[in-house]
């Protein structure tokens, strides 16, 4: 409005300054040389030529203030303006843009650290299960021992049973060809078990004194 | 007249006339137009609104709603456009929201003492700011812009007492403010008037300076006429003279438009801003 408001005194007054002068205008020097003498003298008044000018500068201003400058003037601050949103979005996209990479960095860093903590977990489980069956086989193999050695104790005792039936009945067939004597079943049943029985404790006091 | 030259002749390519003068002849203007003041002066500024009107009421178009500017020409209308408006008024007036209000009678100010300047430049026709009168209505329309400014601004005696710088201090008795005051105020305000009477006086110099210099040097060329071995050199010398002056006025003709746009933002910025 103030705008409109200085315009409006602006064409007054130019306005009727140039009516001024017209009216005031010399018919003669009013106007510019005609085709005959014309002087060289630069300040040289043309009072015609000044209305003119002043009509013809006051119409173009007023034409191109309404349809050409003006519009002008505001498509070039809409622009201006439109370049400064702009900027400003893209600022506070950029913001917003790092909040977010600071965010994910977070999340990326705690994704680190659970992974971390995964392969570390799953190395100690894995070192645990390793120990465990490290355990069972060693057991496995202290049973397994156990059991041989068992056997190998139950296969020995059996084989000196044996050598010793053997060399029970040997010996009590050496001694009857020796003695010639007839030797009841009875009798001689009971020369072995005699003989096995004093072997049996023999070995086992042997084995009791390896033991110790 | 051979060997001369007429006085005329000469001035008839510097000043304003009723007439046009192309190499067949001359044409006047009818007695009809002259009746009314339409001198050849008054046609070319008639001739720079039409192209003006021809030139920015379809720029605008061009431009509405923030849109770029396409095209080499309109491309470079805008450059002219936007360093006036971002490199001499905004500054000289001192904000872009105190600038804005003038921007469209700057841009008219300036594209219309250029379209004059360069009437000059073409063949058989003139520059009217070669004109006082012509340069004297434009400062005129400055010299009432500048006022209406200040008067809008700061009231009527705001304005005008707002010419004088503050004073302070005493010498002795005497009040400084009260003896030099009306001292500065007397002067400051012929200084605004002499300042806005420059203006016309600067251009009109510039712009009749050199088209009158231009039509010296041509003019040595049938002053030589009388002798063939004088006019060969005569002519080529005055002939090169010629385009090299032409040149410098093409310069002074842009420098010219851009001057008288600069000062009068100036001439605004001070009456907005005050001492």
């Amino acid at each position: 409005m103030t705008r409109y408001a200085a315009l409006f005194a602006f064409l007054l007054i130019a306005g009727a300054t140039g009516f001024v002068f017209a009216g005031t205008s010399d018919p003669i020097s009013g106007t510019a040389s005609h085709g005959g003498e014309t002087s060289l003298n630069p300040m040289e008044w043309a009072t015609n030529t000044a209305l003119w000018t002043l009509i013809i500068f006051l119409t173009v201003f007023g034409i191109l203030y309404k349809l050409g400058f003006g519009p002008i003037a505001k498509a070039l601050d809409d622009r201006e303006q439109g370049i400064l949103d702009k900027i400003a979005s893209a600022q506070q996209q950029n913001e917003e843009a790092k909040v977010l990479l600071k965010q994910y960095q977070e999340k990326l860093d705690r994704a680190k650290d659970e992974v971390r903590l995964i392969i570390e977990n799953a190395k100690k489980d894995a070192l645990r299960q390793a120990e465990d069956i490290a355990a069972k086989a060693r057991e496995a193999a202290d049973q397994e021992r156990s059991r041989a050695t068992k056997e190998i104790e139950s296969a020995t005792v059996s084989a000196l049973q044996s050598i010793a039936e053997r060399s029970a009945v040997l010996a009590a067939n050496l001694a009857g060809k020796m003695i010639r004597a007839s030797i009841k079943p009875e009798q001689h049943r009971s020369l072995i078990d005699a003989a096995l029985e004093e072997f049996t404790r023999a070995d086992n006091t042997e084995r009791r004194t390896v033991n110790l | 007249m051979a060997g001369g030259i007429n006085v005329n002749d000469l001035a008839g390519h510097v000043k304003d006339t009723d007439y046009f003068h192309f190499p067949w002849g001359h044409w006047h203007i009818p007695e009809s137009l002259v009746n009314i003041g339409m001198t050849k002066f008054v046609l070319i500024e008639m001739a720079a609104a039409v192209l003006m009107l021809a030139v920015f009421i379809p720029m605008a178009g061009k431009l509405r709603g923030g849109m770029p500017a396409k095209g080499r020409f309109w491309n470079m209308i805008e450059v002219f456009l936007l360093y006036i408006k971002d490199q001499v008024i905004v500054p000289s007036i001192g904000s872009a929201k105190d600038a804005a209000p003038y921007v469209p009678y700057l841009w008219t100010l300036f594209f219309f003492v250029l379209f004059c300047n360069l009437g000059g430049m073409l063949p058989w026709m003139g520059s009217p700011t070669g004109s006082v009168t012509v340069t004297a209505v434009l400062a005129l329309c400055t010299l009432t812009l500048v006022i209406a400014t200040g008067i809008f601004r700061h009231g009527f005696s705001g304005f005008w007492l707002g010419m004088v710088p503050h004073i302070e201090g005493k010498v002795g008795p005497i009040n400084l403010a009260a003896v030099l005051s009306p001292i500065l105020f007397v002067l400051e305000v012929f200084s605004f008037f002499v300042k806005h009477f420059s203006l016309c006086i600067r251009l009109m110099a510039n712009m009749f300076g050199g088209h009158l210099m231009l039509a010296v040097f041509l003019a040595f060329i049938p002053m030589a006429a009388w002798s063939v071995f004088c006019w060969i050199p005569v002519t080529l010398l005055s002939f090169a003279a010629s385009v090299a002056i032409s040149f410098l006025e093409l310069f002074v003709a842009f420098l010219q438009a851009y001057i008288f746009t600069f000062l009068t933002s100036v001439y605004i910025g001070m009456s907005i801003h005050q001492h």
